[in-house]
């Protein structure tokens, strides 16, 4: 990253936490930005013990690094924002790398969502009981900070996908159930269809839930080290792919005059 | 009865900036206006930006509640009989928003003909009938996200009229139109004028006002300047003269030094590529140029024309400035 | 009245064709509760008293709340965004009548997510869906959504009151899941959280549907809780009335029915 790059990437920051706070109050953001996730952590958690088949426990966990999430509608909505108020063209107009660009607009967030999942497993212990006494804390802090780097680069994708078919929003909100669903947080893997057990292969947070579950039972950090080294890999491959797609859809949208349609 | 009164009408709006320690700042859009327009009377509205033209419109549509003062349409008061004030009323704010962009401009149509209550039998031929008047009746079944900016003004048109109001307010109606569809709109109102509504125009366009209106009144920084017919207008400035000359690199002390002449009345400046366009106003005539290239010095003078004063002369002279 | 009516029911014609091409309407009337049905079932189907007709039921009334709770309280914000809340205030008809048919609209529309939630627990799962009790299932289904759509009305003019005030209902979607037992009893939630459940309209929906749906429900005790969402129906109705005046007022005192 050059300099440019650097300054670009922490004006992005800046600017959307600015124009964030003029638009929600810091209170407001902090209580929607924590509430959200947690309260969607109880509801799945109180599922699982009405009648889950598993531990209580196997619930919370998973829940509480789907809360890592969080920063993927960010990074996507860096986006959604830019064309709902028709600036779009502007900033694909300037020579800023918008990529570096949007991404740092979102990438604060990762702070957000490492923050969320602290809370996520304060209410775990708290209100639910979990039971954190034996858990190797580097592993689940590095499971919480891979987990949050995955919801970036899966959120870059998304974004970028949104260039082309609008809704970023939407397709966040579709991410995050396929990530309930499918990275075993609340349905155990092998009871998916194969199809679907392929699929949650390639989510980014699939190991990172089963390496976090191993951690809270007090398991080595290096057996988990291998699973989250596979979630970076995994992350690694959707941020790219989101940059290369943006640079060819802003290509093609240049070429074809369709920005300002967005 | 005048259809329209305000009586010392003030509004102060209430603003707040910063992020964090928000700053609270009043904002005086009208400082106290008292105005009456007659039944069938088109009246122009006529001030420069944030005159306070539109909060105008907005308090006489009920929008608005004024801070003090009062205001009555057709007998009603604004604020206290805002129900009886509503279906005699239509309005229309210049500029595409308000529609419903993901239906048809038939449907955005048929669903405020039954919040006006139009007759339910009436309501497909009062539609088209409006579609025919605005010239939208082939696009009527169109989403109106497709429509151009003059078609959606027009759409505005028609779905002010449905319910056939005796008292019209336009807010900038031609704004963003083509000169074809501003003349096509000003001859919509001329007719519905003609038909004997009450109608309130406002207007940034002279020439507008002044084909239009029966009486002006000019607000600036929400206080009404100036009065009358397009006429009486005029007057005050009828014994005077523009002089306008092309200049290059006037500065602004060859501005204080004309204003400092007894025969200046006013001057205005008009930036153009490269030069300006001076707009002296007075009573001399041809007789001020030589006095006026004199106190120019060495400058350098291009083009000099004089004319006789118009209506935009008058406005120029009572807001004091050009837009 | 028939004014009032026209106008109610030109609105809900218009909001259903709007909603129709709305992705995050479709969004949260068939996409999240097809996840929601989905994953439920697969979480809850080893319980050796499990019927899917509960999940069926449960998830579509997370579809309905959450339709109901967004539309209520964006109906009238999006109006202004739109600029036409000007257009509906300066209109001789109610701005409650227009809202409560835009809900109306969102209430039909939502309906569908039953219908999605059936859907995927008959074909994708391979179960019999059985309704135990449906005449009394089908009054339940019609109580209910006049309950939850009374409630949504009630929430729209809150929605303007203050930016705080929306930010706090946007995070009550999965919270209401919880508190209205829609997908788990109530009574796994601590003690002190009961009396708040009681106290709302979604919770008694609950009630309703799934004990008709299950059969359990019935007599006398399915009259008192058809009678407690009459009753919370109309309340909220009543309620709604001053609090539109309230913030219409307050909109044209301030000058915030626009966005400039
Ligand atoms: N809702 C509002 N909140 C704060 N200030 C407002 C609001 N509406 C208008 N104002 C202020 O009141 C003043 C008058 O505005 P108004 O819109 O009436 O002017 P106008 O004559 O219509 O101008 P224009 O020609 O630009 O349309 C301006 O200073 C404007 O900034
Ligand atoms: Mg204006």
């Amino acid at each position: 990253m050059t300099t440019a790059s650097l300054r670009l990437f922490f004006v992005g920051s800046v600017f959307a936490y600015r124009a964030l706070f003029n638009w929600l109050s810091p209170g407001g953001y902090i209580f929607q930005k924590m509430a959200f996730p947690l309260v969607q952590l109880a509801f799945f958690a109180l599922v699982g013990a009405f009648g889950g088949a598993r531990p209580l426990s196997f619930y919370l966990l998973g829940n509480a690094m789907i809360v890592t999430f969080q920063a993927m509608f960010s990074i996507a909505n860096a986006v959604a924002d830019e064309r709902w108020q028709g600036t779009l063209p502007y900033v694909v107009g300037s020579p800023a790398n918008r990529v570096v660009l949007f991404f740092g607009r979102g990438a604060v967030h990762v702070f957000d969502g490492i923050i969320d999942v602290v809370a996520a497993l304060g209410l775990a212990v708290l209100v639910f009981g979990l039971d954190l006494s034996h858990a190797t804390w580097p592993g689940i802090a590095l499971a919480a900070l891979v987990g949050s780097l995955g919801a970036c680069a899966f959120g870059l994708f998304i974004g970028a996908v949104a260039y082309l078919v609008l809704d970023a929003n939407f397709l966040a909100n579709l991410a995050l159930f396929a990530i309930v669903l499918l990275t075993g947080a609340n349905v155990p893997l092998e009871e998916l269809p194969s199809w679907a057990g392929t699929l949650s292969t390639l989510l980014p947070l699939t190991r990172t839930v089963a390496a976090s579950r191993g951690f809270a039972a007090g398991g080595e950090l290096a057996a988990g080290l291998p699973l989250l080294a596979g979630d970076v890999v995994v992350a690694a491959v959707w941020g790219l792919a989101g940059f290369a797609l943006f640079q060819t859809l802003e290509t093609q949208a240049r070429r074809r005059g369709t920005l300002e349609g967005f | 009865m005048p259809a329209i009164t305000l009586d010392h009408v003030r509004r102060v709006f209430r603003t707040s900036t910063g992020v964090i320690r928000r700053k609270r700042k009043d904002v005086v859009a009208l400082e106290d206006l008292s105005l009456e327009v007659g039944e069938g009377e088109l009246f122009g509205l006529l001030g420069p930006n944030g005159a306070g033209k539109t909060t105008t419109v907005k308090i006489l549509t009920t929008l608005l509640i004024p801070t003090a003062g009062r205001a009555s349409v057709l007998g009603y008061d604004v604020v206290r009989d805002a129900r009886q004030i509503r279906p005699r009323v239509g309005f229309v704010f210049g500029g595409e928003r308000g529609l419903y962009y993901r239906v048809s401009g038939r449907d955005n149509l048929e669903y405020f003909a039954e919040l006006y209550a139009v007759e339910p039998r009436r309501i497909r031929v009062r539609v088209d009938e409006l579609l025919d008047l605005v010239g939208l009746r082939d696009r009527a079944n169109e989403r109106v996200e497709g429509y151009s900016r003059g078609m959606k003004q027009r759409l505005h048109l028609a779905r002010m009229l449905l319910h056939d109001p005796a008292v019209l307010f336009l807010d900038e109606p031609t704004i963003g139109l083509d000169p074809i569809g501003a003349r096509e709109l000003r001859e919509a109102v001329e007719r519905l004028h003609a038909a004997g509504k009450t109608i309130v125009l406002t207007t940034h366009y002279m020439f507008e006002a002044d084909a239009l209106c029966d009486r002006i009144g000019v607000i600036n920084e929400g206080k009404l300047v100036a009065l009358g017919t397009p006429e009486e207008l005029k007057r005050l400035v009828s014994d005077k003269s523009v002089v306008e000359l092309e200049v290059y690199g006037v500065g602004e002390e060859h501005l204080a030094r004309l204003r400092a002449l007894d025969f200046v009345d006013s001057v205005a400046v008009e930036r153009r590529e490269l030069r300006e366009l001076l707009r002296v106003q007075t009573a001399l005539g041809e007789r001020a140029v030589p006095r006026l290239m004199a106190s120019l010095e060495r400058l350098e003078v291009g083009r000099v024309s004089v004319r006789e004063a118009t209506l935009e002369d008058a406005y120029v002279r009572l807001v004091g400035k050009l837009e | 009245m028939r004014r009032e009516l026209r106008a109610f029911s030109a609105s809900t014609r218009l909001w259903l064709r709007y909603m129709a091409v709305d992705r995050f309407m479709l969004f949260c009337a068939f996409v999240q509760p097809f996840f929601i049905a989905v994953t439920v079932m697969y979480m809850l189907h080893h319980q050796p008293q499990f019927d899917p007709v509960y999940v069926v039921v449960g998830s579509a009334l997370t579809g309905i709340w959450s339709v109901v709770l967004f539309d209520g309280s964006w109906a009238i914000n999006s109006e202004r965004f739109q600029g036409t809340l000007e257009l509906l205030v300066g209109a001789p008809s109610s701005l409650y009548a227009v809202i409560a048919g835009k809900l109306a609209g969102g209430m039909a529309f939502s309906v569908t997510s039953m219908a999605l939630s059936y859907a995927v627990g008959a074909w994708l799962f391979g179960y019999s869906i059985v309704v135990r009790d449906v005449p009394a299932f089908a009054v339940a289904f019609v109580l209910a959504l006049i309950a939850i759509g009374a409630l949504g009305v009630l929430i729209a003019p809150l929605g303007i009151l203050a930016r705080s005030v929306r930010q706090f209902l946007t995070v009550l979607e999965h919270p209401i899941y919880i508190l209205g037992g829609f997908l788990f009893p109530v009574l796994l939630l601590p003690g002190w959280l009961l009396p708040i459940s009681y106290a709302l309209p979604p919770y008694w929906a609950a009630v309703a549907l799934h004990g008709t749906s299950s059969g359990e429900l019935s007599g006398v005790a399915f009259a008192e809780v058809c009678a407690v969402l009459l009753l919370s129906s109309l309340a909220c109705f009543v309620l709604a009335a001053p609090l539109f005046r309230l913030v219409l007022r307050r909109a044209r005192v301030e000058g915030t029915l626009s966005l400039t």
